[in-house]
């Protein structure tokens, strides 16, 4: 109870701040050289201080976290129904269709982690379009995997046979026998996989492969901070420290949820 | 097909050795099922170059190269002749142990990658090595004091270890060690083990984080079985039956993710040699992607499919070795 409360009070300060300032909002893409690399001044005009070029920190946070976050629900909401639906044929219908769909996902978990977004983001070139399909290319495959598992375990239930026997239609048994049946892991699965895309898109911004400058997201944030170490460590810890406690807050969500609705993963 | 194949073998051996004969079966199975896969990984990776919008030509040597060096590299590169003699000729250059040239230098990506190898493995290993030591007994610490707060405190613990990205980890430990303290070298590898700390740590704290809760929950479940009651009964030490009774039940698990986790660790190590300018693969892989040398990239994923692959074959079957009813469930479907 205690710890959902301090999840909830941390979401709402996070946008309490967030709309506190964003009232008055600096330029995030206002360029000025006589003030770069201040430090943090708490009440000042820049209240996370300036990067390189002299722009306000701050309001470059806020704009990374919206790009983080929309391609994190973008890429764990397209990648899951893609998933899901591929999940749901190759259990229900079994045979070569399974057997095909099993071996291609084997061959995309034969690469680990975001190497393969790696790989095809650096192919297709830098861009927020790219990041998203590179990241959904590697989503998918967790998806399909558990729901398969779920409808291998939940086809042959007295009310799906039911269902068969009077006569309903494949993709109505698939939908609204099978699927809220199987649900709850994959509600769970999702909100670790928002997770898993911010933290992967900002690892492709790291490396530049992500989002182009001007256009803030944390990770590129991160990289430009990162040349600038010594003299404004505030360029680092900001973004870092953002990414960080999101990716925190969706997985503590993840956990309970998962406690909540009792699924193993 | 598997199915038939099993049959056939189980046939041919007499039938008291039925017991080898299924662990048998199942060892050829799996590398049935390997075969397809690391060919489908050939394919893919085959197919990268590709995919490359437009002209891979063009993205390679910029808008305004040359006639003669376009036909050139085309030529080199053997993007004139047709997809199936390219798949063909790729296949066959492989099984040579051949990766192809580099576009940049010009030398041979094998020998770009074995120059590079050391410095990873060392990274990887070091990172490894940090996990256990770090992973076992805070789990164990955990799961002895389940509830209480040395549980909440490991399990908060590895929970902001697992959100914590590596890049940003990396920046961290260099503004706090190198930066203010002044204890450890900023980037590189050429100050000897002390440069290897900072980038281990982290590289390390993440696979920490998921081996400490596995080791936690893989002891708990031990815990309530019905050996560790009867040593209990017995008046073992609590200590002797953690470490002794239920760790080398509640192991196997945990060295399966181990093996899981070290190809992991190969891609991680892009990020981490990233931050601390190592001399490894992933900072070979970052060069090649910004000089868009693609055949070097392409025979980095390769390598580290491979690997990966390798890692996941071996975790399955040291599973089916040490836990019989992996083996008699994987000879009994089908």
């Amino acid at each position: 109870m205690n710890s959902r409360r301090a999840i909830a009070f941390i979401i709402t300060g996070f946008a309490a701040v967030g709309v506190f300032f964003a009232a008055n909002m600096q330029d995030p893409f206002n360029i000025n050289l006589t003030t770069l690399l201040q430090p943090p001044v708490f009440a000042g005009e820049h209240l996370l201080g300036t990067d390189e070029l002299g722009r306000d920190v701050f309001s470059r946070l806020l704009l990374g976290v919206k790009l983080s976050l929309f391609v994190g629900i973008t890429v764990a909401v397209v990648s899951g129904i893609i998933g899901v639906v591929l999940g749901l044929i190759s259990g229900y219908f079994g045979g070569v269709v399974d057997h095909v769909l099993m071996r291609i996902t084997d061959i995309f978990l034969a690469f680990p982690g975001i190497l393969l977004a790696i790989a095809f983001a650096a192919l297709t070139g830098p861009g927020v379009e790219n990041v998203i399909f590179a990241l959904c290319l590697m989503g998918w495959v967790g998806f399909a995997r558990l729901t398969r598992a779920q409808t291998l375990s939940i086809r042959n239930r007295a009310y799906v046979q039911a269902g068969e026997i009077s006569g309903t239609s494949t993709p109505r048994i698939l939908l609204q026998h099978i699927l809220p049946n199987a649900a709850a892991p994959l509600i769970v699965e999702a909100v670790f996989a928002v997770a898993g895309a911010m933290i992967a898109e900002a690892g492709l911004s790291f490396l530049g492969l992500g989002v182009q400058p001007p256009e803030p997201s944390l990770g590129s944030m991160l990289r430009e901070g990162a040349r600038y170490m010594l003299v404004s460590p505030h360029l680092v810890l900001a973004p870092g420290l953002m990414l960080m406690s999101l990716v925190l807050i969706l997985n503590i969500m993840g956990d309970r949820l998962r406690d909540r609705l009792d699924v193993r993963l | 097909m598997l199915g038939t194949f099993q049959h056939i073998i189980c046939r041919a051996i007499n039938k008291q050795n039925r017991r080898i004969t299924l662990v048998l079966s199942y060892v050829l199975n799996r590398l049935l099922q390997f075969i397809p896969t690391v060919f489908g990984v050939v394919t893919l990776t085959f197919f990268f170059i590709h995919l490359v919008p437009g002209d891979p030509i063009e993205a390679m040597l910029g808008e305004d190269a040359l006639m003669a060096d376009r036909v050139a590299l085309e030529q080199k590169l053997g993007l004139d002749k047709p997809i199936g003699t390219q798949f063909k000729d790729y296949l066959l250059r492989l099984s040579d142990g051949d990766l192809g040239t580099s576009i940049y230098s010009g030398e041979p990506v094998v020998d770009l990658i074995s120059a590079r190898l050391p410095a990873t493995v060392e990274l990887a290993v070091t990172a490894l090595l940090f996990a256990i030591i770090l992973a076992f007994p805070l789990g164990v610490w955990a799961a002895r004091n389940r509830g209480k707060l040395p549980d909440r405190i490991a399990m908060t613990g590895s929970l902001v270890g697992f959100s914590m990205p590596n890049f940003w980890l990396g920046p961290l430990l260099i503004i706090f060690f190198s930066l203010w303290l002044g204890w450890l070298p900023v980037s590189g590898r050429e100050d000897g083990w002390l440069s290897l700390i900072l980038p281990a740590v982290t590289l390390g704290t993440g696979m920490a984080a998921v081996l400490s809760r596995l080791v936690r929950s893989s002891l708990l479940e031990v815990m309530n079985a019905d050996f560790i009651r009867t040593a209990q009964a017995k008046g073992v030490s609590e200590r002797a039956i953690v470490w002794k009774h239920a760790m080398s039940n509640a192991l196997l698990p945990v060295i399966t993710v181990l093996f899981l986790q070290a190809g992991a660790l190969l891609t991680g190590a892009i990020l981490t040699e990233a931050v601390f300018s190592w001399p490894g693969l992933g900072t070979l892989m970052i060069e090649a992607l910004n000089q868009r040398d693609y055949m070097v990239v392409q025979g980095n994923v390769l390598l580290i499919a491979s690997v990966y692959l390798t890692m996941t074959l071996l975790a399955d079957l040291l599973y089916a070795w040490a836990d019989p009813r992996v083996r008699w469930a994987g000879a009994g479907n089908e």
